[in-house]
């Protein structure tokens, strides 16, 4: 076993960058894969020629979960399931190989593709604010040479949120308009979102409040896909928003639903709702510091993946620790802290 | 690495396999993976308080609720193994094994019911670690091979009960049909589970199995083939299930057992067979992960050092797990052991001839210590190791010279936990005595003491490199670590003002109040160093201390512990008001102050104790209220403790019952006394229980029982005092140091002392009775068979009855006592030869012959005393008992004898054998030592002539003799007007105005001798 397994090693790296396979490979959210040949991408839709059949099939953006493109470097099928994962730092080291350079990759897609990952890498793993700007360009290059990319959507919402990590909010308000004008109401959604989040991070509850309600507007009664993921996003945002506004028992019950209703492995969800129960259960009247204890903790054992709210979780756990007896877990927590998101507002929050 | 902790590991591991089939309750609430999470950073108490809300949420499905007995004993059962104290451990334990009962007792239809059921056996093999552990000490009435062999019988059981477990998952696994239709997918999730649980109950057997080894002495017969059956075991596994998860688990868990076996190869090629097939699913990255920390270690191991190996796997995972198995146990282990690999390289190679080695050492530090920064700010196993690797870098490393606030106090809390680490380890090889190692000792105290004044170091720079950014709370935190590190290394000052500054200023920080306790015993300290006369300014800083305690936390313990340490220093000093001062800032409802009240209590008693021993003794009024002063707040103590519902006897508690029942004996109170004594969980029956607690002072047992036998005698509770001396006398049998004679002669001279100082003529009598009860016991004992010992109850005996003796009158009680000596004597004179000292058979006939004459058996003691003379006419003290035998018959019987004693007794040939105060008197007259005896004689003769006067039979007769007595004295005032001193002068004095009278002369005594001068003299003649 171990002898086969060399050798798998060895063929790939000995692999031609070229000779990977003929077709394109179009994976949807729904898990349906399709064969073919692309015929154009643009930032909304794909099309492509099915294997055995002329009529294109066209596909909106936001329901695909990934392309392969015939004649990219075989390296590139490693960097999806780790970005997929969560690993970027996985995803980063495997970025590095040499058949990863962009400037040696022919496929015009693939490229923009390592582009996009290598952008995307550097967002999700920006720790200091040099990091936080380095990415920012990285994804601001991108955005504007590849407007038409199907990861368009995307990366702006990236470039958004790494405008709000250096305080540019209304920049980053920008690009998250990009995302409300898009055709899709998941997407818009998103984009609502997004803002109410960077006006949330701002301390403008009221504006924000309004943005998560115009994303649940826009849900209407759906409850299904993505549409149905977007409005438990909204509503989290909501509920920590009520919570900033003496509304926090409102907030809590929202999250709870939220929390019920989520699928499991919506793992940045999960996240986003612990946060916010955590906060309400702090802002609420009384507040009720060990339920707020255990929903931050939650985050920190269950998704520490998710900087955003890891590190607003270790910035009140290193408070509330000492509702447990524990004051030193939470110097601890402020240490981590410091040391893994020097570049959040949290890190220097006192 | 901890043999127990991967065994441990591997167990908890085992029961993972159960995701195979049975999913995580996670639907809402991500119940299983949070608990998950929680045991793995051993945050078990979070834990529980979880489990608890979730009892109280209304919102969770009954089916979720349902598993919060089983996820209880899963947490109690990891929680054990945090527990230092082994019968703690098995306490929680025994509340695991409740709470899985309880779950399976409720829900026998459930999924886990029958993982449940292998916990329970889980439960089993915990216990039986908890005894092996318990086998390396003993405590008190424990052995070493008791311990052994109940670890290896829970062992067997577990083993047993597994097996059993498996046989019935097995039998109901088969139950099931080979083909089920795939729409019957409850009966096809039925099967799985069946299968599952069998595959557990399989590899729980076979970890218990392994983990039995170690009850073995490593590489014994017993310890290779108890590893090699579990061996077996896995193996039956792996071939049943080779291409499942189960039966990779199976390999993985059987090369741990070539591991322990010093197989490492053979581990190392089972773990590569793990690692390397194929499988990426969330389970099996999960195996993989912790085969390869087994894998790791084992490339470690000194036999295979093959640390490239384990720097390029562990980074190769590093670099592609996922992040939440990054930050797992196994992930933190793997970092860990990276990182180590890269310390052991440049170890190595830093020497290196060749300069591409020593160049690509170069870059290991940043790589150690990027990967040791992980692993130490985390909780996880390997959190402690990390962080003294981390240290070791930061020394080489220039530029880890802190350039923030943040690096400097990290660095120097690192600092202080090797310090730590470095104490403990010190003291656990000091307290090996004569067989610790001195040279580690040596290093150990070198290492110890550099940590301390790095630490010291650090944390002061980081004070001063703070800016305004560094938050407040940071910076307390540095000033408490500061304040702790100054009085570890005895800078006491130091580290009274950086805890009086926190206390003072913070309150609300989190050091405040530990800061506050080591201002206190700052000053402590620095006053027990001081001289005396210098101690005032210190107590005073102690006394500011405890008022801002308890100013900041009124009713806290730290408040009432500060007052406590100053009545202990005040009490020691003598001065008992401030005592009582300082006492009273305890309030009276605190549930410290009976603790207070006896420490101070016992403080004064012992203080009374040395005091009364003193020579000049302290003035009597001193030394009583200081055993009032005792007795009241002992009293206070022991009562309010008694009170508490659900008291736990400790030592203290019955060390203040004895120490209140010694005062009551001592003011011979029997009955308080006893009270206290006999309470129920109180001394006696403690003693008698033989528990534990009384051994906390290998003293107290013996003090105990002198105890209740001087109290039982002194309520003259005889049947119960022969218990408390078969009590000692057992204690004697298997403590040679107790010597019981010196306790029973102790316990004598107290009681004759306290008869001595009572005066309440009724407390003598009961006292006296219930001593010579307890003489008589003595003397009827075997310790009553030596000489010295009966020697001395016969002198007690007589002296009792000589003190109940009254003149003119019969005393049947005194008459009791002489007999008892009388008795107590002839078994002396009747004792063989070498059984005591020569020729003492003189001085006991003497002594016998004085209890015949008080008993009136006159001719006897006579006769016995002739016996003496005959063989030692010069002595003394027998020719005076002679003369004072013929005196009392003379008096009582027939005043002939008064003959006798003034002029002696010649036996037929004439030789002077007594011979009377007469002759006495002029033997001793020429000797200044016996100044005394000679006016005695003298007197004696004077008094026996009045005596006989006044049962002449004839007023001439009368006259005569009287006379003759006046001339005696007459002539012995001529001879030495003072008589011999003041008291025998107004002896003489008083027997001449008697004579005088009887002669119906003016009473003038000796005075009127003095006056009349040659006329008397004259007339005399």
């Amino acid at each position: 076993m171990q002898l086969c397994r060399v050798l798998l090693t060895v063929a790939a790296v000995l692999l031609p960058a070229s000779a990977a396979q003929a077709l394109d490979v179009v994976r949807t959210v729904e898990g349906q894969t399709i064969n073919g040949t692309l015929n154009k991408i643009t930032e909304r839709e794909v099309s492509i020629t099915r294997v055995g059949s002329n009529e294109p099939s066209v596909i909106p953006v936001n329901q695909i979960e990934s392309i392969q493109y015939e004649g990219e470097p075989a390296q590139l099928r490693l960097v999806r399931p780790l970005i997929a994962n969560g690993n970027f730092e996985g995803a980063k080291q495997a970025l590095e190989n040499p058949n990863l350079d962009p400037s040696k990759v022919n496929r015009q897609e693939a490229k923009q593709e390592i582009l996009f990952f290598r952008a995307l890498t550097a967002a999700r793993l920006a720790r200091t604010p040099d990091d936080v700007k380095a990415a920012g360009a990285q994804m601001f290059e991108f955005v504007q040479n590849n407007p038409t990319n199907w990861h368009y959507f995307e990366a702006v919402q990236v470039l958004g949120d790494l405008l709000v990590a250096v305080g540019n909010i209304d920049q980053a308000s920008q690009q998250y308009a990009k995302l409300e004008s898009a055709p899709w109401p998941d997407v818009q959604m998103r984009g609502a979102v997004a803002r109410g989040r960077a006006l949330q991070s701002q301390g403008k509850f009221a504006e924000a409040l309004a943005a998560y309600e115009k994303a649940l507007q826009l849900a209407g009664n759906s409850n299904d896909g993505l549409v149905g993921t977007q409005k438990l996003a909204a509503t989290v945002g909501k509920a920590a928003c009520l919570a900033e506004t003496g509304k926090a028992a409102e907030g809590i019950k929202l999250v709870e639903d939220v929390i019920a209703n989520a699928k499991p492995e919506d793992a940045r969800l999960h996240a986003a709702a612990f946060t916010a129960l955590g906060n309400c259960y702090l802002k609420s009247n009384p507040p009720q510091p060990k339920e707020a204890f255990l929903s931050f903790l939650k985050v920190d054992v269950l998704y520490p993946s998710f900087p955003e709210y890891h590190a607003e979780a270790l910035y009140n756990l290193s408070k509330l620790w000492k509702e447990v007896q524990k004051p030193e877990r939470g110097l601890q927590a402020k240490e981590e802290l410091i040391r893994r998101y020097s570049a959040s507002p949290w890190a220097s929050k006192e | 690495m901890n043999h127990c902790r991967r065994i441990s590991g591997l167990l908890l591991a085992a029961c993972c396999v159960a995701g195979l089939s049975s999913k995580p309750l996670w639907a809402a609430e991500p119940v299983t993976q949070f608990l998950e999470g929680l045991r793995a950073r051993q945050l078990y108490d979070v834990a529980n308080m979880y489990l608890d809300s979730l009892r109280n949420n209304n919102k969770l499905p009954a089916e979720v609720k349902a598993i919060i007995p089983y996820e209880q004993g899963r947490t109690l059962i990891e929680a054990s193994r945090q527990e230092r104290d082994l019968n703690t451990r098995l306490k929680v334990l025994a509340q695991a094994r409740e709470r899985l009962q309880e779950f399976v007792n409720k829900n026998s239809q459930h999924e886990l019911v029958g993982l449940a059921q292998l916990q329970l056996g889980n439960v089993m093999v915990e216990e039986a670690q908890v005894y092996f552990e318990k086998s390396k000490s003993p405590g008190p009435g424990e052995k070493k091979d008791d311990l052994l062999k109940k670890s290896r019988d829970l062992f067997a059981e577990a083993i047993k009960t597994l097996d059993n477990a498996a046989n019935e998952f097995q039998a109901k696994w088969k139950a099931f049909p080979n083909f089920i239709d795939p729409k019957e997918t409850a009966q096809i999730q039925a099967r799985l589970q069946a299968q599952a649980n069998y595959i557990q109950a399989l590899l729980y057997a076979g970890v218990a199995v392994q983990t039995s080894a170690k009850t073995w002495p490593k590489n014994s017969k017993e310890y290779k083939n108890t590893l090699n059956q579990a061996v077996q075991r896995f193996q039956k596994v792996v071939a049943d299930f080779r291409m499942q998860y189960a039966g990779r688990y199976a390999m993985m868990l059987e090369g741990s057992c070539h591991q322990d076996l010093g197989d490492v190869k053979r581990a190392l090629g089972l773990y590569r067979e793990v690692l390397d097939a194929p499988g990426d699913s969330p389970l099996f990255q999960v195996l993989k992960a912790r085969t390869l920390k087994l894998a790791l270690e084992a490339y470690m191991d000194p036999s295979q050092k093959m640390y490239e190996e384990v720097v390029r796997r562990g980074e190769e995972w590093l670099r592609s797990a996922r992040p939440d198995l990054e930050r797992s146990p196994e992930g933190l282990a793997i970092r860990y052991f990276t990182a180590r690999a890269y310390h052991e390289m440049k170890l190595r190679d830093e020497k290196s001839n060749e300069a591409a080695r020593r160049n690509e050492v170069a870059r290991y530090p940043s790589q150690i210590v990027k990967h040791a920064k992980e692993v130490a700010t985390i909780y996880n196993e390997y959190q402690q190791q990390a962080k003294e690797l981390l240290a070791t870098y930061r020394d080489l490393d220039a530029n880890a010279m802190p350039a923030s606030f943040a690096e400097a106090r990290d660095f120097g809390k690192q600092a202080l936990d090797a310090y730590q680490a470095r104490s403990q380890e010190l003291a656990a090889e000091q307290a090996k005595g004569a067989k610790a190692d001195k040279q580690k000792i040596a290093e150990l105290t070198e290492q110890r003491d550099k940590a301390l004044a790095e630490a010291l170091r650090l944390l002061n720079l980081a004070l001063t490199i703070r800016d305004e950014q560094t938050s407040i709370e940071d910076v307390n935190v540095v000033r408490y670590y500061l304040a702790f590190l100054y009085y570890s290394a005895a800078r006491y000052h130091e580290a009274a003002i950086m805890g009086e500054f926190l206390a003072r200023n913070y309150p609300k920080s989190a050091g405040a109040r530990h800061g506050a306790k080591i201002a206190m015993v700052g000053h402590l300290a620095n006053y027990n160093a001081s001289n005396p006369e210098n101690r005032e300014w210190d107590a005073e800083q102690m006394i500011r201390v405890a008022e801002l305690i308890t100013k900041n936390w009124p009713g806290e313990a730290e408040a009432d512990e500060a007052w406590m340490l100053l009545g202990q220093i005040a009490t020691r000093e003598k001065d008992l008001t401030k005592a009582a001062e300082y006492l009273a800032n305890i309030k009276d409802d605190s549930p410290r102050k009976p603790d207070a009240n006896i420490q101070a209590g016992q403080a004064l008693w012992t203080q009374y104790l040395t005091s009364r021993s003193q020579e000049p003794k302290p003035p009597q009024a001193e030394l009583d209220k200081l055993k009032k002063e005792a007795e009241t707040r002992l009293k206070a103590g022991v009562d309010a403790l008694r009170k508490r519902q659900n008291l736990k006897v400790n030592y203290d508690l019955l060390a203040a019952e004895l120490s209140l029942a010694q005062i009551y004996v001592d003011d011979g109170l029997a009955a308080p006394a006893l009270a206290v004594l006999e309470i129920k969980d109180g001394v006696k029956d403690l003693l008698k229980k033989n528990d534990p607690i009384i051994k906390t002072n290998p003293r107290f047992p013996t003090q105990g029982y002198v105890t209740l036998l001087r109290a039982y005698v002194a309520a003259q509770k005889m049947k119960e005092a022969d218990e408390a001396m078969a009590g000692l006398e057992g204690l004697s049998k298997s403590d040679s140091n107790i010597n019981l004679s010196d306790i029973y002669m102790q316990l004598g001279r107290e009681i004759e002392q306290q008869i001595k100082n009572e005066t309440d003529p009724q407390k003598v009598s009961q006292l006296t009775k219930a001593f010579g009860a307890f003489l008589n016991r003595i003397a009827s004992s075997p310790q009553g068979a030596s000489f010295n010992n009966l020697g001395w109850v016969a002198e007690m005996l007589y002296s009792m009855g000589s003190g109940m003796e009254r003149p003119g009158t019969k005393n049947p009680e005194a008459e009791s006592y002489f007999k008892q000596a009388k008795s107590a004597y002839e078994k002396l004179l009747a004792m063989p030869a070498d059984q005591k000292p020569p020729q003492a058979d003189a001085g006991i006939k003497v002594r016998l012959a004085k209890c015949m004459r008080r008993l009136g058996e006159y001719q006897p003691a006579v006769n016995q005393l002739i016996q003496i003379l005959n063989q030692n006419p010069n002595l003394l003290e027998a020719q005076m008992e002679a003369a004072y035998t013929f005196q009392e018959w003379g008096d009582n019987v027939d005043p002939k004898y008064y003959r006798y004693a003034i002029a002696g007794w010649r036996d037929r040939s004439g030789k002077q054998i007594v011979w009377g105060w007469s002759y006495l008197a002029n033997v001793v007259q020429r000797q200044p030592d016996l100044k005394d005896t000679y006016y005695e004689a003298r007197f004696n003769v004077a008094d026996c002539r009045l005596k006989e006067a006044s049962k002449a039979k004839s007023n001439d007769e009368k006259k005569q003799i009287l006379s003759a007595a006046k001339a005696e004295i007459a002539l012995l005032q001529r001879l030495d007007p003072k008589m011999g001193g003041d008291t025998w002068y107004a002896k003489f004095d008083q027997l001449l105005k008697a004579v005088q009278s009887a002669l119906r002369e003016q009473p003038t005594g000796l005075r009127g001798l003095e006056q009349s001068g040659p006329q008397v003299q004259a007339a005399s003649r």
